[in-house]
């Protein structure tokens, strides 16, 4: 292993070090700030978030303006090709519309910690990191650099007893999956002694052409089952899923919405890097692995979401199913997969800015001091009185979740239902539709609560603000005029699957 | 060879007494915290093993990474454990249940 680095490959990890550099300098102006007592201890959280969106905007020219080429850096740790730097661009956009939600509930949640937006600019980073990496070693890092980030946020409300309490159980298990994965690097390594994925594939191509795969031997394997059950820990898939809905309802609000929205894409999109470029040969192991894990999580994330009646346990479960559908396109490994894949993250990440700039912004008003996030779903009763027009966009997110034709839902659970079709798994087909006609169910219960149900105290909410209403005017529109021309989006999400 | 399957035998059965020490210890988190620690040092004595073995370096490099980036990890999960500590007064299994369905 010869590290040598250059200048070109500095060239490409230009964004990434502008981020690391960014880190440093914020860092120092928080700390000098904060602590001054000539400016009084300033609160910076606000300030950060409006430096974030700045910063986020210059790396924005940086990546667009990159050169447009394959090619692997950091001798073949990571990896840049063309559909990366528009992954890269809508991940970088995802996160201002993120700032621009969490900005106005820092104030209302009182995160009077500045480096509440340090971490996000550093999960950013090591997002931009997991979905380039190209060696088993920099996946290792770049993971694990998220999941410390992660169980910082999650218990970054310290005087609350759920907020540790579901860090506690985030860390106990994000460290226990780790240690799972490391295991099945380990075996893969000890067997063959190749840790690089274009080395992988080359390996496993040319095994395959003279072996069956009954002749592979069994650590590989096994490696090969640890890794991916690692995988499925992280993204909470079926029956993996134990950790997710108890740290989604002690964790604050707004660092769900970061949990929800970026975590699971981006190991959707490293567990695409690796099993589909480097163990493709294999998929015969793997394919039956997700396909498991996609009947169990479409089967407990509908039928356990029917008991629940806490709103974040119950968006827990959502996107326990969710995960299920996009495990459907993951394993029907022909090309349209992986675009279906994309096309889904896409309308799955406006559904869920969505969804939380609706919940996040309602807070139900005691007096001037006093607000408090809702918790319950029966707490939505007469929503449709007291704000009509959030209650309107819940309508059409949960609508779209369910997957009711005119809108976007619909045709990304279309798209994936075609793909699966494609590669002959008509048994799961089947299944997936008549439990996503079951979902439907709980979906519409709380539209019926929302609009239909009577309740003789009304709850008054705190006034929503500007940047929310822009995020949740963004994803509810964005939606609903989708089926006007559905070719301009899925037309742009083809390209940009296919270049590489 | 045969001193080969010794190490590995060997990182196999710390592995595996870390994974029964995550969920049969019904009294203390922070054997958890140790059992997840002795996880990923066994893992690391199964990756010394085969860059030994392979006459490989790049599993030592794994190793020393994996050893620095368990430090900071175990450093983060003793200060969540502190700060729990605090708020709740006491580290046992049983009492965590204040969130469940």
């Amino acid at each position: 292993m010869v590290i040598i680095i250059n200048i070109s490959d500095i060239y490409i990890f230009i964004p990434e070090l502008y981020l690391t550099l960014t880190v440093f300098i914020l860092l120092i102006y928080g700390i000098f700030y904060s602590t001054n007592k000539y400016y009084g201890y300033p609160i910076l959280s606000k300030n950060f978030g409006y430096l974030v969106v700045i910063t986020f905007t210059y790396i924005l020219f940086l990546i667009i303006n990159t050169p447009d080429f394959l090619s692997t850096y950091f001798p073949s740790f990571f990896f840049f090709n063309n559909s990366l730097k528009w992954i890269k661009t809508i991940f970088l956009l995802v996160g201002i519309c993120y700032v621009f939600l969490v900005i106005s509930n820092i104030s209302l949640e009182k995160l009077n910690v500045f480096e509440f937006f340090l971490l996000f600019i550093l999960s950013i980073l090591s997002i931009f990191l997991i979905i380039s990496t190209f060696d088993l070693l920099s996946i290792y890092i770049s993971l694990e650099m998220l999941n410390l980030i992660f169980y910082v946020l999650a218990t970054i409300r310290r005087t609350s007893e759920f907020s540790t309490e579901a860090g506690l159980k985030y860390f106990i298990l994000g460290v226990f999956s780790t240690g799972l994965l490391l295991f099945g690097i380990a075996l893969i390594y000890g067997c063959i002694g190749i840790t690089n994925f274009i080395d992988l594939s080359l390996f496993f191509q040319s095994i395959m052409k003279e072996k069956s795969i009954l002749e592979i031997p069994t650590d590989l394997l096994l490696g090969l089952v640890f890794i991916s059950t690692a995988f499925f820990f992280k993204l909470s898939a079926a029956p993996f899923h134990m950790w997710s809905p108890d740290v989604y309802e002690g964790t604050l609000t707004s660092i769900i919405t970061l949990f929800i929205i970026f975590t699971k894409i981006t190991i959707f999109f490293l567990f695409i890097n690796l099993f589909g470029t480097s163990l493709f040969e294999l998929f015969n192991v793997w394919q039956k692995l997700t396909l498991i894990c996609a009947f169990f999580s479409l089967f407990l994330g509908t039928f356990i979401a029917f008991a629940q009646t806490k709103f974040k346990r119950f968006l827990a479960y959502s996107s326990i199913n969710h995960v299920g559908f996009i495990m459907i396109a993951v394993s029907s490994i022909n090309y349209n997969g992986f675009y279906s894949l994309i096309f889904y993250m896409m309308i799955y990440i406006l559904i869920n800015l969505g969804i939380f700039a609706s919940l996040l912004s309602l807070r139900n008003f005691r007096n001037y001091k006093f607000n408090h996030q809702i918790r319950y779903i029966s707490e939505f009763t007469i929503l449709s009185k007291t704000h009509p027009i959030i209650a309107f966009s819940i309508l059409i997110i949960l609508f779209s979740i369910s997957g009711i034709p005119p809108i976007a839902g619909f045709f990304t659970k279309l798209i994936v239902f075609l793909t699966c079709l494609k590669s002959s798994l008509y048994s799961l087909v089947i299944f997936a539709i008549t439990i996503s006609c079951l979902a439907t169910f709980y979906y519409i219960r709380i539209i019926k609560i929302i609009y239909f149900d009577n309740c003789n105290v009304w709850l008054i909410y705190v006034p929503m603000d500007k940047s929310k209403a822009f995020v949740l005017s963004f994803s509810v529109l964005l939606l609903t005029f989708f089926c006007l021309n559905p070719n301009l989006i899925i037309n742009s999400i083809y390209i940009i699957s296919t270049i590489n | 060879m045969i001193q080969q399957n010794y190490y590995l035998i060997l990182g196999i059965i710390m592995f595996l007494f870390g994974i029964f020490g995550i969920f049969l210890n019904r009294k203390n988190i922070l054997v958890i915290l140790i059992s997840l620690e002795l996880l990923i040092l066994a893992i690391n004595l199964l990756f010394i093993t085969f860059s030994v073995f392979l006459d490989d370096i790049v599993g030592q490099v794994f190793c020393l990474i994996v050893l620095t980036v368990a430090a900071a990890e175990s450093a983060i999960g003793l200060a969540i454990l502190v700060v729990y500590y605090r708020i709740c007064g006491n580290i046992s299994v049983e009492l965590i249940n204040l969130i469940k369905g």
